[in-house]
């Protein structure tokens, strides 16, 4: 019993944080961009998501004619639950997660690489060549990313020789990881927003130029899902750079570090104007992976050469 | 401008279930643990030691002094089986129902 009242906790905590993430994303947009934004509904807005979720709750699911019901249906399910099975192995404090285990780093790659389905099918179900279209353009740059944050995933896992964060996160007591991978890092962060399809890489839905992408014919409850997975991964990838690099914490300290790193996205997205889509995919294939694979060759090789040194020169 | 107080309200608050999920469910697990810390990356030997543990005082993380194991220790008998069934009023794991077909279909009743 007392097991469902702790994940239940942590579930509920997780979908609150991420309902307030979208009200704190439209309060900063506001102000980087002199207006007040949401402000009205609530103590100075705080109750804007639960407007907005009422909202599209309420509204009439249009679904096309010929679509494939079924996975047009399933498709927003799938990355949902992608999105939040990340967080199962997410500790927010030693120890205090959802499910304890010693490839839980392991299983939340897997399970981020499934969400990838969710914008592949939601394209091909809907019976709409935009949404296709829209959806093979946000798989090829999911895909892309994802091969780039799984490589630097392993090469963290190489350095600390565990695949469960609470070990991770106790591993850094004495130095962040990103100090000796201060350059990893950035790289690390701009992976995760262009992960999320985050401006300036929202190619995927890029309203002033295509329409929405995979979610073109999507609307009310079931964009809702979409809204939420998007929402939910970007606030899990801001925890988890703060986790992989910036030595994790405890409750209220893992919150701050979360908060730095999901108030950048938005300063990110206040800031940069878009990047062009071949310009995008060529930062990931042509400039980060190669120099990623640079780097998984001279880790361990650096490793090796530090552990021959104690070896050869036993007074160092 | 300075920065309206208001902007960093939704900060505070995703802060704030941060902080519930960490330091409350931590605090849940330190009193379910008899006022100790929650362990973590346990093998199969840690798992079979803290259920040892459980069985011998009644909270994973206990210890006792006692040289002799209470009476019910001996006859302690563990199932994991998750699965109800009125069928014959029995419990089945989830692939024993499957093979036997009250998933599928496939009624297998003998």
């Amino acid at each position: 019993m007392l097991n469902f009242v702790e994940l239940l906790l942590m579930f509920v905590s997780v979908l609150l944080a991420v309902a307030f993430l979208t009200v704190a994303e439209r309060k900063t947009l506001g102000y980087m961009q002199r207006r007040v934004g949401p402000n009205a509904v609530g103590y100075y807005g705080m109750l804007m998501a639960m407007a907005d979720a009422a909202k599209l709750l309420l509204k009439e699911m249009v679904m096309p004619t010929h679509a494939d019901k079924l996975m047009l249906i399933m498709s927003p399910m799938m990355s949902l639950m992608s999105a939040f099975l990340c967080w199962s192995f997410m500790p927010f404090a030693p120890g205090t997660t959802m499910s304890d285990h010693s490839y839980g780093l392991m299983f939340t790659l897997a399970m981020s690489s499934v969400g990838v389905f969710g914008t592949l099918l939601a394209g091909w179900s809907a019976n709409s060549k935009y949404s296709l279209l829209g959806s093979m353009r946000s798989t090829a740059q999911l895909i892309s990313y994802e091969l780039m944050l799984t490589t630097m995933v392993l090469l963290c896992m190489l350095l600390t020789g565990t695949m469960n964060l609470s070990k991770y996160v106790e591993l850094q007591e004495s130095m962040w990881m990103g100090v000796p991978l201060f350059p990893m890092s950035m790289m690390w962060f701009m992976g995760c927003v262009a992960e999320c399809a985050r401006p300036p890489f929202d190619n995927v839905e890029a309203e002033s130029e295509l329409v929405s992408g995979h979610m073109t014919e999507y609307s009310s409850s079931m964009f809702v899902l979409f809204f939420l997975s998007e929402y939910t991964s970007m606030l899990f990838l801001s925890t988890l750079t703060s986790m992989l690099f910036f030595g994790g914490g405890t409750g209220m300290m893992l919150g701050m570090k979360a908060n730095m790193f999901a108030f950048t996205y938005m300063w990110v997205r206040a800031t940069l104007p878009r990047v062009r889509y071949d310009k995008l995919m060529h930062m990931c294939w042509v400039m980060f992976l190669p120099l990623l694979f640079g780097l998984a060759m001279f880790l361990p090789s650096l490793m090796y050469f530090m552990d021959a040194m104690v070896y050869t020169y036993p007074t160092m | 401008m300075p920065v309206p107080f208001e902007g960093l309200i939704p900060y505070t608050i995703m802060g704030a279930f941060f902080a519930l999920a960490g330091h409350g469910v931590g605090f849940i697990r330190y009193w379910d643990n008899g006022w100790k810390n929650d362990r973590y990356d346990l093998d199969a030997f840690d798992q079979k030691m803290m259920k040892r543990d459980f069985n011998l005082t009644g909270t994973v993380r206990g210890q006792t002094s006692e040289s002799v194991a209470p009476e019910h220790f001996k006859t302690i008998d563990e199932k994991t089986q998750r699965y109800y069934t009125p069928y014959r009023d029995q419990f089945f794991m989830l692939r024993e129902r499957m093979y036997k077909g009250y998933v599928t279909g496939n009624w297998e009743f003998q």
